[in-house]
């Protein structure tokens, strides 16, 4: 039976750039995919109308999932709905858990905003007293941002505003018409409100042609304009010869071998029988919540609590972006004519922390994107409109007319401070269809994240009515049991497989490396120490290239 | 609101719906007072078609076949829109005039919004505005393939 140098688990961000970079170093890799090979003309769903749709997007009997279970308005095999493959939560545990079962991961329908962390956000504890520091740096982590930013394609502007580093970037679209009044708006507050940046291209790179505008990215993008992991990282792993991608593969445990890694057991979904991959090194890019749920199902002589997780570490530090949106509609702008305001799919002007050189009553900071634009309507577009203006009729129907487009949505996403009691274990009662222990959440806000969502209300109000918008709606409350937070829905877990300098604290060194398994990575979210604001995906990719080209180097000197 | 928590529509867990079996849940009856609804909150007018046209009632009896919770809501509203249509007019609320139609929605629209109003209303815009002629009528001109995008073409 062959023994491959590196077993991949998971084909997203992580995944995919591990897949890269050891596949260019002529490594010998194998990943395992829960789910099928992406076939975007059977998977993407980005240029169907809602109205060739059986249920409108509002899915079967209004649950927004169609018939074989996919989100009718999403990449199919993304959800949080798995009927096979459930997950239990304690009371008031607000996460939903989306999952992707599918050869690219969540990078198939991601928003695309593409930050780069700050040199504050690895600092965190040394700053604010609260919460962890990475064992790394900015610095240390800045190369291979550029790396990602050149393969990938992000559009942006260099700004020079210490919260929020310049990468290496395309020219950004030009600003829809509300992005301009809240560009106007954050202006008059003195608050900054720059070009968005996002991981779609506008110029042609590496063969992929630059966006076509059709503002439909969360739903994949066929032509690869917006990018993902399963239409470059790895095709261009598979032409190397160096790598065998094996689909519908659900990972069960990692196998042991004196003290080490020997290798990965999953189940074949299709036969539903159990095999067994050889590996030199496991790399785990299953994403936060399957990483940790793996480790944690690895239980071994060695390790009775689970792989690589003497410290009780594994699955503790559960965090999501602390997030709080308004949305409003500008009035001034409904006496503009039809227009193409799409766009791309994603922010063409945001927000960046703008409040990092002051005493804040939270700490940590957040980021407001900004969504606008003549979209394909959802189902839910009017909804906040017939509640304003309680009429119907022919009055209801031109106001629907008149208000879309002028609607404009700011979203702040924040930094959660990290915390043991928010987790995630295995629940001992609960299987999935393949046999294997589920995970049960324990999923809790923190005091500073209600604080930051109160501060993000007050201020999303003021931006929106300084663009000259009247606010529609928003989430959470201060009655809320969680403020004005809203609860679940960002996706953006981390934390479960943090990084830090001291084993007992933490599981892996500062290249996603176990303390107590050499030849075992985590770079997927898992590894994060904290939280900062910005969306982790690019944070993912430069981490796993990182931790990547750390594997290949200390694999070529024997070290592992 | 972005578009991915756009994504989480109505929020109705899988567990509660039933399988459409091709059996229609409303009575012709039903369906004709909701067509009736649908139609009054999203009209037909020289612009557009309304929500007839654009098949809201065939939409709202989809969902309602396969949503419990749905049929619960909408039968138990059409029995009390008949109920106060009888109490008021001595008539069931299809054999009532025009005006008494309108009057029996005015009471369960305004000034506090019935559930079931809530429901169909939503329910209207959501399949109205998702039909190629809702969209028409908006002016919607977006998911094509464009060169390039041309930005704002100016504030008012």
């Amino acid at each position: 039976m062959k023994t491959y140098d590196v077993c991949i688990v998971g084909s997203g961000a992580a995944g995919g750039a591990a897949a890269k970079v050891l596949t260019d170093r002529g490594f010998d890799v194998v990943m395992l995919e829960a789910g099928p090979t992406l076939d975007v003309a059977q998977h993407y769903t980005e240029h169907k109308w809602t109205y060739s749709l059986l249920h409108r997007g509002l899915g079967v009997g209004g649950s927004g999932y169609d018939e074989a279970g996919n989100r009718e308005l999403d990449v199919e095999h993304i959800g949080s709905r798995f009927k096979d493959e459930p997950y239990t939560s304690a009371p008031d545990s607000p996460l939903v858990w989306t999952r992707a079962r599918l050869v690219g991961g969540r990078t198939n329908h991601w928003n695309r905003v593409a930050l780069r962390f700050s040199e504050a956000d690895f600092r965190q504890r040394s700053l604010t007293g609260l919460g962890s520091d990475w064992p790394i740096t900015y610095q240390e982590l800045a190369p291979y941002y550029e790396k990602v930013e050149r393969f990938i394609g992000v559009y942006g502007t260099a700004e020079n505003i210490p919260s929020a580093p310049d990468g290496f970037f395309q020219p950004p679209p030009k600003p829809r018409c509300a992005d301009l009044a809240v560009q106007a708006g954050a202006k008059r507050l003195g608050i900054p409100c720059i070009p968005g940046r996002a991981a779609i291209i506008t110029q042609p790179l590496n063969g992929r042609p630059p966006c076509h505008y059709c503002g439909q990215c969360t739903r994949g993008c066929r032509m690869h304009s917006a990018f993902s992991s399963g239409q470059t990282m790895i095709p261009q792993a598979i032409a190397t010869g160096k790598l065998k991608v094996i689909p519908f593969a659900m990972a069960r445990e990692i196998t042991v071998r004196h003290g080490k890694a020997s290798g990965v057991t999953y189940i074949d979904k299709n036969t539903r029988r159990e095999n067994h991959i050889a590996a030199k090194a496991v790399v785990l890019g299953a994403s936060t919540c399957e990483s940790a749920r793996l480790l944690l199902n690895s239980r071994s002589a060695a390790f009775p609590n689970g792989l690589a997780n003497s410290s009780g570490v594994v699955g503790r530090y559960l965090m999501d972006s602390s997030a709080h949106g308004v949305t409003a509609y500008i009035p001034a702008l409904s006496k503009l004519p039809p227009h193409d305001d799409e766009g791309t799919g994603s922010v063409h002007v945001y927000i960046p922390w703008w409040k990092y050189d002051r005493k804040n009553d939270f700490a940590g900071g957040y980021h407001v994107e900004v969504y606008t634009g003549r979209q394909m309507p959802s189902p839910t577009e009017f909804r906040p409109i017939a509640r304003e203006f309680p009429q119907y009729g022919i009055s209801l129907k031109q106001k629907c007319r008149e208000i879309y487009g002028t609607v404009v949505s700011l979203a702040a996403r924040g930094e959660m401070i990290p915390d043991e009691r928010s987790y995630c274990e295995i629940d001992p009662n609960v299987r999935d269809k393949w046999g294997i222990p589920v995970l049960r959440f324990h999923f809790k806000w923190g005091d500073n994240e209600r604080a930051m969502a109160k501060d993000m209300n007050q201020n999303l109000r003021a931006v929106a009515e300084a663009a000259g918008g009247k606010v529609l709606g928003e989430t959470g409350g201060p009655d809320r049991p969680h403020g004005y937070l809203s609860a679940g829905g960002v996706a953006h877990e981390l934390g479960t497989v943090r990084m830090g300098l001291d084993p007992k604290t933490s599981v892996l060194n500062g290249y996603c490396q176990a303390h107590e398994v050499k030849n075992l990575f985590v770079t997927d979210g898992a590894c994060f120490t904290t939280n900062p604001d910005k969306n982790p995906t690019i944070s993912i990719t430069a981490l796993s290239w990182r931790a990547a080209e750390h594997l290949a180097d200390e694999a070529r000197k024997g070290s592992l | 609101m972005n578009r991915r928590t756009a994504l989480l529509v109505f929020g109705v867990a899988p567990a509660a719906l039933a399988a459409a079996n091709g059996n229609k849940y409303f009575t012709e009856r039903q369906l004709a007072v909701i067509r009736d609804l649908s139609e009054r909150i999203i009209p037909a007018d020289s612009d557009a078609g309304g929500a007839a046209d654009a098949k809201v009632p065939e939409l709202i009896e989809l969902l309602a076949t396969e949503n419990p919770d749905y049929q619960q809501q909408l039968s138990g509203g059409l029995a009390s829109l008949d109920e106060f249509c009888l109490k008021e007019y001595s008539h069931a609320y299809p054999d009532c005039t025009g005006e008494q139609k309108k009057l029996a929605l005015d009471a369960i629209a305004f000034p506090s919004t019935t559930p079931f109003y809530t429901l169909v209303r939503d329910l209207t815009l959501a399949g109205y505005f998702t039909s190629e002629i809702g969209m028409k009528y908006l002016g919607y001109q977006g998911n094509h393939f464009r060169d390039g995008f041309p930005g704002c073409p100016g504030l008012p």
